[in-house]
């Protein structure tokens, strides 16, 4: 609080038309003991700051402390975010690519250090929106310089506003209520509330902060992008909802053709169907040395990792893991099957388990595999020696 | 600080005016303080004349069909406009750099000549800064809108997001172009705004009506001229010119880089950061050129924006058109010297492909046209410099366009070799981004003190002396 | 401008500090001397290494030529924005033309030494099928006579500036042009598959950078000899602003190249940089950074800095080491065929060289140009 002693010491201001004028003014009555609080004036005047004795600002450190900031939250970041939370290697640079890094950091570096200097500006010099200034010293912003000072002790305000007009004060007037500091005052109402958004901030700033550091709200879907975490999307193997019957792949309609031009197979899927390719179809091809090498290579690509290469059920997917056995092909049953019916089965798939293997084998493959079925069957037959090692005895082509 | 001073005022001169250099009154008419005052803010403060209406009608419109153009863009796709699997950038991009360019005078004016003491830039700077914002506004728009989907825009912020660990890809041109388009975008409007701050006091001040007042109360931030704030307020000046000035020459020189870090013949060429820098430099003081000396006539301020100012710009015009020319020379040279035979194919193609009508008008307009700038007679002549400013601006168009389209357009697989041509579509979003530039700053002039007053009272002494 | 922010002028009859001419004469002989020990230097290297030979005469050539060079662009700077504050305080740029014709000669030497430092100057040249394509620009007579056309050119717009001070703009004119062909020439012709369009310019921001380290020394050695009464804080917070705005555009440039080649990562470019990333090579190739740039930006960060003689005579001499380091990266790289940096007695000589040639060449000019007898201009 101020004392009484204080309080008797009135104001008084000042306005001259020339700025000059004003630093004069102003060096006058720092040297005869007056107190001279501020002046006010279009543009600045050189050689104010020395007169009324104002330190150099501080802010250039504020500014080199907000550069150093963004400089290393840019650096900092770039790397963490590029070498360790997504190390996703691109266009053949390192991870921690420090020359690609350069132009971002030096634009963050700007960024923080001219909005940070600006904000200290504002904070220290009490500059925020305020919805009503009253205009204290007429003119300051227009053409006058005005000075605002406290008298000395012990002196009259009719003494020095002579002196004043000797100075060439154009205006001058004392100021009995001290309304500078009142004006300037921290706690008046518009600037209550810039503190209290500012307060804000920090709480803010806390809450747009969880979902960087807490990944589980991510999960949870509590970042605050919304619904992007769950989106609702078609899953594999589910039904089609547009496509007939629900299925995706549909079957060609009917007279498609293939576009190898062969004629489509005169059988249908279905064990009924399977037996009558057994009774109508003959294999086309005689067994040769190259049929039977082809009619081998696709079996043990295909066939085999049920049926086992030995076509006796010991492929891998029976043996390792278990899986349904399939029939034994070399067994009297798939011996006595007729060679159309064999190659029905190959076409369209077994009565059991097995798929038609026609999309995947050429119609020529599935008919050399046929052959090749029938050599494992005599080698089985035959006690003494593999098949596949043995040369066809019938190898010449008719 | 007292040299601070000196700079921002130009006071340091009235004491010995021969030293620095520069003995002639800045402003003409020898005007007092409250004349300045009066006659800077007498736009704001009168209803505008017909001439302003009729004008914004124009821009206006053309401003509605940009956007008419750019809604059809959206709701249809990105196939309305004339790009195809080669040429895949053209008339968007083109506008992009071509605005983004525009967009370097203002901070330069206000950051570099400050720097350089250049007092002359005070009856200028206020206009070319607000003009540099609103070619950054339009230049921002093309990238948006070719995204396709803009709403998705803030994807290439790096924000927290759900999809797992994921960020944007900070090793990329395209990124850093965001980052620095945005950057410079609130770096310049910060700068803009913090010199503008004594006006709009002294705008509050005068304020006839109550809304007016309240609304100017809000953003003058309760400025009352005290010497304590001034002194701050210089020192921040100041701080925000040394900050601004590299951030403008990174800007395009990281637009430069868009280009330069690929390995398109024609684009891929180490001369490119300084050469964009000097050619955003040329359009921009060219720009800055055709606004004022049509402002200057129209609102009469030409005892403020006088000739000496027009010519010390048609100087710098002069000078980076020189750089430009010469960068032009040297990336022809060394196509030639490098013996690379795409590199020179690309080169030949320019002058003398299906596009050497853009390579020669770029060519004409860029290098030719500001020779006339030796001479004295055309660089105090202000219908011979609108001349010659319409001149650059096109050539500088042409530049981006010749770089961009004709180093696509034939590329390394004869195979895939393509022509362009823009579509109705994208020749109206240019011509709406023209509109929207010219009606911002028509809006501008009337609401805004054109000229910066606190700073012209400033050196008004100067021509007392 | 109050007197507290000048610097103090010190009386020369108290502290018996000798005349400029005094100096001059005590400098003149270790000059000749520094120019014949460093020619014996350079004539020992080309017998036991002629390639570190002919690469430091090329580097002492070079650099001395833009020495001239900076000079005459400041000259021309000057005159053409009327920037009069500089000329109380800037003298030796007016002296540092009169190096031209010494760099020319040294230049012309090189014609004994082509076939050693470039590769498309050797027999057989033309049967490589990457040179074979540049030989029509890249041999020897037109190499030399471009060498000499372009001194020619340097040395005649110069003395117009210098002497008549006239001819700002053309000078700047026929500069670009042949200061590019100069650097293309003499320095990226070393390796003569690599081109790189930024290169002259970055010649130029060393070029130039090292121009203002000499006149700001010079003007500071002038203040305190008592040849300037009084160099204001504001005219050395100039100079300071300059050398740390030039060594940030130097920075600037040099990451523009450096950036482009390493991202684009083409082969046929990157060669003499990656011969710079390499062990032996890249410790220099940071303390190049921090020589040019590192250093005198953390030094002129701070307006104090800017202020004080003692730190921008700091930074200058950074700044000249700096140069020469930037040069010896340019040219010893591709001339040296990857084998380890060196430094020994060629190199040594040519900074003898360097020194005393430019004290010889320059000094005369210098001291007329900087006569006590004459009325000085006051700086304040």
């Amino acid at each position: 609080m101020p004392n009484t002693e204080h309080l008797r010491r009135s104001r008084f201001r000042a306005s001259f038309a020339d700025p000059d004028r004003l630093l004069f003014a102003v060096k006058h009555l720092r040297a005869a003991g007056h107190t001279v609080l501020d002046t006010y004036s279009p543009f600045p005047v050189h050689g104010m700051d020395e007169a009324l004795g104002v330190r150099p600002s501080r802010l250039p450190r504020a500014c080199l402390a907000f550069a150093a900031l963004g400089l290393t939250l840019a650096f900092g970041f770039q790397i963490w975010s590029s070498a360790v939370d997504y190390p996703l290697r691109m266009g053949g640079k390192p991870l921690i690519a420090l020359p690609a890094f350069i132009p971002v950091a030096f634009e963050l570096t700007v960024l923080l250090a001219g909005l940070g200097v600006v904000a200290s500006f504002f904070a220290v010099a009490r500059m925020w929106p305020r919805l009503h200034v009253s205009d204290l010293h007429p003119g300051a912003n227009d053409d006058r310089f005005i000075l605002a000072a406290e008298l000395a002790m012990d002196t009259q305000f009719s003494a020095v506003a002579a002196d004043l007009d000797a100075l060439g004060a154009v205006e001058m007037s004392l100021l009995v209520e001290d309304r500078l500091v009142k004006g300037a005052s921290f706690w008046d109402r518009p600037a209550g509330a810039g503190a209290l958004i500012l307060a804000c901030l920090p709480a803010f700033l806390l809450v747009a902060s969880v979902p960087l550091f807490n990944r589980d709200f991510q999960k949870r879907n509590l970042a605050w992008d919304g619904g992007m975490g769950a989106p609702v999307s078609a899953q594999a193997f589910d039904a089609s909802a547009v496509l007939r019957g629900g299925l995706v792949l549909q079957a060609p309609p009917p007279g498609t053709l293939s576009r190898s031009g062969a004629a489509p197979l005169a059988f249908a899927p279905g064990k009924t169907e399977a037996e009558r390719a057994g009774r109508e179809l003959i294999n086309p091809y005689q067994p040769t040395q190259a049929r039977f090498n082809r009619g081998k290579a696709m079996f043990e690509r295909v066939c085999a990792t049920c049926h086992g290469r030995e076509g006796d059920n010991n492929g891998s997917v029976v043996v390792n893991r278990g899986a349904f056995a399939p029939t034994v092909l070399v067994s009297p049953l798939v011996r006595d099957m007729p060679d159309g019916r064999l190659f029905h089965i190959a076409t369209y798939g077994g009565p059991m388990k097995m798929k038609g293997y026609g999309d995947l084998l050429s119609r020529e493959d599935r008919w050399l595999v046929v052959l090749y079925i029938r050599e494992l069957q005599k080698a089985a037959a035959r006690p003494t020696s593999a098949p596949a090692v043995t040369p066809l005895p019938g190898g010449v082509q008719p | 600080m007292a040299h601070d001073a000196d700079v921002l005022t130009g006071a340091a001169l009235s004491g010995n005016p021969e030293q620095y250099g520069h003995n002639l009154p800045l402003i003409d008419g020898n005007k007092s303080y409250s004349q300045v005052t009066a006659e800077v803010f007498a736009p704001t403060e009168r209803r505008p004349p017909a001439l302003w209406w009729i004008a914004i009608a124009i821009t206006f419109s053309m401003l509605s069909l940009g956007a008419w153009a750019v809604f059809q863009t959206l709701t249809r796709g990105i196939g309305t406009w004339g790009l195809n699997r080669t040429v895949g950038w053209a008339f968007d991009i083109t506008n992009f750099v071509f605005w983004v360019g525009i967009g370097h005078a203002g901070t330069l004016i206000s950051a570099i000549l400050f720097l350089f003491r250049q007092r002359w830039r005070t009856s200028i700077n206020r206009a070319a800064e607000a003009m540099t914002l609103f070619a950054v506004m339009c230049a921002g728009t093309f990238p948006i809108i070719h995204m396709g989907r803009p709403w998705l825009a803030f994807w290439a912020t790096p924000y927290p997001n759900s999809r797992g660990p994921l960020w944007v890809n900070f090793k990329s041109p395209l990124l850093w172009d965001v980052m620095a388009i945005s950057t410079y975008f609130i770096i310049s409007l910060t700068f803009w705004y913090i010199g503008l701050i004594p006006d709009l006091a002294t705008q509050r001040d005068r304020a006839k009506t109550k809304l007016k007042r309240t609304v100017l109360s809000i953003f003058s931030l309760g400025w009352n001229g005290s010497n304590r704030t001034w002194s701050r307020y210089e020192t921040v000046y100041m701080l925000l010119a040394g900050l601004s000035t590299p951030l403008v020459v990174s800007v395009h020189t990281i637009v430069s880089m868009d280009f330069a870090t690929s390995v398109i013949p024609g684009w891929h060429a180490t001369i490119f950061p300084p050469y964009f820098v000097a050619g955003a430099v040329f359009s921009g003081f060219a720009m800055v050129l055709t606004l004022m000396i049509i402002a200057r006539k129209v609102m009469n301020l030409e005892e403020y924006i006088t000739t000496r100012h027009l010519e010390a710009m048609t100087k710098v015009v002069l000078a980076t058109g020189m750089i430009v020319g010469l960068a032009y020379a040297t990336e022809f040279f060394t196509a030639w010297y490098s013996g690379n035979p795409y590199e020179r194919y690309v080169f030949l193609n320019r002058a003398l492909g299906p596009f050497a009508w853009a390579y020669w008008m770029m060519v004409g307009c860029n290098v030719l046209s500001p020779q006339f700038f030796w001479f004295r007679k055309v660089r105090t002549t202000p219908w011979m410099i609108f001349i010659l400013s319409i001149f650059v601006n096109i050539g500088m168009w042409f530049e981006r366009f010749v770089i961009i389209v004709t180093s696509l357009h034939r590329d390394y697989l004869p195979s895939s070799w393509a022509m362009y041509r823009p579509t109705f579509i994208e020749v109206a979003i240019f011509i709406g981004s023209f509109g929207l530039f010219f009606t911002l700053f028509l809006i501008f002039t009337r609401v805004l003190p054109m000229i910066a007053a606190s700073e012209v009272k400033g050196v008004l002494k100067n021509a007392e002396h | 401008m109050s007197p507290s922010s000048t610097v103090p002028v010190r009386d020369l009859t108290k502290t018996g500090i000798p005349t400029l001419a005094d100096i001059g004469d005590r400098l003149q002989g270790g000059a000749w001397t520094f120019v014949i020990l460093g020619g014996l230097l350079l004539a020992l290297g080309l017998v036991l290494q002629a390639e570190r030979g002919w690469a430091n005469l090329l580097l002492t050539a070079f650099n001395l030529a833009c020495v001239g060079l900076g000079g005459l662009f400041l000259l021309a700077i000057q005159s053409i924005t009327g920037a009069r504050w500089s000329d109380p305080i800037l003298k030796a740029h007016r002296a540092m033309p009169a190096l031209l014709p010494v760099a020319g000669v040294l230049m012309l030497l090189l014609a004994y030494g082509a076939a050693v430092l470039y590769p498309w100057a050797r027999p057989g040249a033309d049967l490589d099928p990457v040179l074979h394509g540049r030989l029509a620009w890249l041999n020897t007579p037109f190499f030399f006579g471009r060498v000499i056309l372009i001194f020619a050119a340097w040395i005649w717009a110069g003395r117009r500036l210098a002497r008549q001070g006239r001819g700002a703009a053309a000078f700047i004119l026929i500069f670009a042009l042949t200061f590019c062909l100069a650097n293309f020439d003499w320095l990226m012709s070393l390796e003569p598959i690599w081109s790189s369009t930024i290169f002259a310019i970055y010649g130029f921001s060393g070029m130039f950078l090292q121009g203002i380290a000499i006149v700001t020394i010079s003007a500071i050695v002038l203040r305190r000899v008592g040849l300037i009464p009084a160099v204001s804080k504001a005219q050395n917070h100039d100079l300071g602003k300059l050398l740390f705005a030039f060594s940030s555009f130097w920075a600037y440039i040099f990451l523009s190249q450096f950036l482009l080649i390493w991202y684009a990562n083409l082969p046929e470019e990157t060669g003499p940089l990656r011969l710079l990333l390499q062990a032996p090579w890249v410790p220099l190739f940071y303390l190049n950074l921090l020589l040019n740039f590192g250093l005198p930006f953390v030094l002129l960060l701070q307006r104090k800095a800017k202020t004080s003689e003692t730190v921008l005579l700091a930074t200058c001499a950074i700044l000249l080491v700096g140069r020469w380091l930037d040069l010896y990266l340019q040219i010893m790289p591709p001339v040296l065929r990857g084998a380890a940096p060196a430094f020994g007695l060629p190199e040594l000589g040519g900074i003898l060289l360097q020194l005393g040639a430019g004290h010889l060449a320059c000094w005369p000019v210098f001291m007329k140009d900087v006569n006590p007898s004459q009325e000085l201009p006051q700086a304040d």
